[in-house]
């Protein structure tokens, strides 16, 4: 408790004891985004439902 | 199933400060049968608007987007959030939306959903498989994150758009998560 805090986007800074400093935990977020094809969502999508959208 | 949803209201706009891709933060407001809900609009740079919604009662909770409500009315408080976004897209026919489905967490009986592939995001995606096209926006998913993300077709490039809104997301996603 007390050695930890929250900086205004929520990432979390851990303090040293030793050192009486405040690292910031530099855990890099990767993405694996995937892109959907059609034929993925014709093979999930329900065909009843009509598109808000095109 | 995903025809009905509950009348919302525009309640504010606040514009940040301090992010360097944050625009603005659009907040909606409706009430179900027994709650309040907010939906919150995040704006971001290249058009990206990120939707988060949870109860009004849990808006200082830092789990808010993690509760689960037992209100079972899921598909028509989904529906009320895609309506935030038609209505967004009305406005902005540049827009590109994305969201994260939160894991669940119960305190209570100490139970933490993973953040893979939640069923939140498995939901979600398959409503916007249901209902929005690839004509409009072109579809990405990100399973081990639970996020989805769907950029307009009418960008000027959708894959340098996805390059760059990629690069975005994975300075972003702390805040987002």
């Amino acid at each position: 408790m007390g050695d930890k805090l929250t900086l205004a986007n929520n990432a979390l800074t851990t303090g040293s004891k030793t050192d009486g400093g405040v690292k910031p935990v530099n855990k890099k977020f990767k993405s694996h985004f995937v892109k959907v094809t059609i034929e993925e969502i014709n093979s999930i999508r329900p065909s009843v439902y009509k598109y808000l959208l095109p | 199933m995903f025809n009905s949803y509950y009348i919302f209201h525009k309640v504010g706009v606040v514009k940040p400060l301090s992010n360097k891709y944050l625009k603005e933060i659009i907040t909606y407001n409706f009430k179900s049968e027994s709650n309040y809900y907010l939906v919150e609009v995040e704006h971001y740079e290249l058009d990206i608007y990120i939707i988060k919604f949870y109860l009004k009662k849990d808006k200082r909770n830092s789990d808010k987007y993690n509760i689960l409500t037992n209100e079972n009315k899921c598909s028509r408080i989904i529906n009320t959030c895609i309506k935030v976004m038609l209505e967004i897209y009305s406005k902005d026919k540049l827009a590109s939306f994305g969201f994260v489905g939160a894991n669940t967490i119960r305190r209570d009986i100490g139970f933490e959903e993973p953040k893979e592939q939640t069923k939140r995001f498995t939901v979600y995606k398959r409503v916007m498989y249901a209902l929005l096209g690839v004509q409009t926006f072109t579809h990405y998913y990100d399973a081990s994150n639970s996020t989805y993300l769907m950029l307009n077709n009418k960008s000027e490039s959708v894959d340098q758009k996805f390059e760059n809104a990629k690069k975005m997301f994975e300075e972003i996603f702390p805040i987002l998560s």
